[in-house]
């Protein structure tokens, strides 16, 4: 009976919990074993990828993370995720979704990871990590035609961003749900991303690109993207005429830069279904509320 | 077949001790599987039940009647806040039960194929395992000695738990 009421429970225990429950015998090990979906590995404790695979082979999310030695950037990684891609590509058939903090990525490690998990990623997260060029995203933007979530952040980039990974996720992609890029890739064609605004126009919700084009340049976006709810980070122009301008319906969430004293009217009719407002505006911060409402 | 012109018709259930309970046809359809049973009309006017005894089947009697009778979700969209509530304590009540029983309910709601019911056993099994080392949960669910890990496994799992989190 043991067995099978734990069948049934097994989805109602938490996550933090399941490391509790997988040592009180040798059957609740085995399910949990087996049912395991999510797992975040410290990957300094953790040398060998293989333990990971034979305890856990069904899972579906993976976070592998690297100790950051206390710095806020990604210069100081060492530890390169070369033998976890590896090893992904020949166990963890089910890995859907992959996140990578912390650690050292090349770009064979990106192809490979395309090559062989192409068909079944759906979401790729890099934060903090050392990256050496954007070729790896080339093949992961061309391959990965199921990827519906890409978020790149705080990463380091030994050489020159070209914007090339965007302009093949806007050639490929036709499911994207939520793309979030910032510095180091600030150079990208924002043709790339209304293409995507328009390709994946019943699936994007959540748009964050590096601040680098007026928010006026986003008219075309806002147009496609009909679902859109998060929006980032469209920079203000001195002198902005907003006539005629509107965000998606169901938008939520807004992130702008340099905004300037006289320029809120714009934001007036969305006051009331917006929960998410970022602006770095200066000296008008403290102003803020009151110019709002 | 109609359900809808026999809400006083009554079904006959009967538990592995041989006891007998005359419940409204409108409470034995909160189980799926005899809902399944009648609609297909395989049912005799006794519905035996060899793996459920009469304590835990007297329990399970007692919360489909609460639920046949609270107005449903689906039957009408504003249906009022207090019968929701009603309901919710009622099953926080329900469930103050010791383990084994717990566990029997769950097994015959399994059985029984009635949703709702083993969604609450399998929560009210997991927040009390909740938080709790290995050693609390084993005597919580009275694990056989047999049953455990040896020495040498547990070591392994506890090695691997340590850099494997949530």
């Amino acid at each position: 009976m043991e067995e099978q009421v734990f069948d049934c429970v097994m989805p109602y225990v938490q996550q933090d919990n399941l490391n509790s429950v997988s040592l009180v015998s040798r059957k609740y090990y085995g399910i949990d074993s087996l049912t395991r979906k999510h797992l975040t590995v410290h990957v300094h404790f953790a040398p060998d990828p293989k333990r990971i695979s034979c305890r856990f082979p069904n899972l579906e999310s993976l976070s592998l993370e690297s100790y950051s030695h206390g710095y806020d950037t990604a210069d100081k990684c060492h530890v390169p995720v070369t033998p976890w891609i590896e090893h992904i590509g020949v166990e963890f058939k089910r890995l859907k979704s992959l996140s990578i903090r912390n650690m050292v990525v090349s770009p064979s490690d990106l192809k490979r990871l395309a090559d062989t998990r192409g068909d079944s990623l759906r979401s790729l997260d890099i934060r903090r990590c050392k990256m050496f060029s954007e070729d790896g995203l080339v093949d992961v933007a061309r391959y990965c035609k199921d990827l519906r979530s890409l978020s790149l952040d705080e990463n380091d980039l030994d050489g020159e961003a070209n914007g090339k990974w965007l302009h093949e996720l806007a050639l490929h992609n036709t499911v994207m749900e939520s793309l979030y890029f910032h510095a180091p890739f600030m150079v990208y064609n924002l043709e790339d991303v209304t293409h995507i605004a328009k390709k994946c126009s019943n699936s994007l919700v959540s748009l964050t690109t590096f601040p680098d084009y007026y928010l006026v340049d986003f008219r075309e976006v806002f147009k496609h993207a009909k679902k859109l709810d998060h929006f980032g980070i469209g920079l203000i122009n001195k002198g902005w005429d907003f006539s005629g301008f509107e965000f998606p319906p169901n938008i939520r969430g807004l992130r702008f830069l340099h905004l300037r004293k006289g320029q809120f009217p714009f934001l007036r009719p969305y006051l009331n279904q917006l929960r998410e407002l970022d602006l770095e505006c200066g000296d008008l911060e403290k102003k803020l509320p009151m110019l709002l409402f | 077949m109609s359900t809808s012109s026999s809400s006083s018709k009554k079904i006959v259930l009967k538990s592995a001790d041989n006891e007998t309970f005359e419940i409204d046809e409108i409470v034995a359809l909160e189980s799926q599987a005899i809902k399944n049973m009648i609609e297909d009309e395989c049912a005799d006017n006794v519905i035996p039940l060899g793996n459920i005894d009469s304590k835990t089947l007297s329990k399970i009697i007692e919360y489909c009647k609460k639920h046949a009778e609270s107005p449903k979700k689906d039957d009408n969209a504003d249906i009022d806040e207090k019968a929701v509530e009603d309901l919710k304590s009622f099953d926080a009540e329900f469930a103050k039960v010791d383990m084994p029983l717990i566990q029997d309910i769950l097994m015959a709601a399994n059985f029984l194929n009635i949703d709702n019911l083993i969604g609450l056993m399998c929560r009210t099994i997991a927040d009390r395992i909740k938080g709790k080392t290995p050693e609390e949960i084993r005597k919580i669910l009275n694990i056989n000695k047999n049953d455990l890990l040896s020495p040498e496994q547990e070591a392994k799992a506890r090695e691997e738990n340590s850099w494997a989190f949530d």
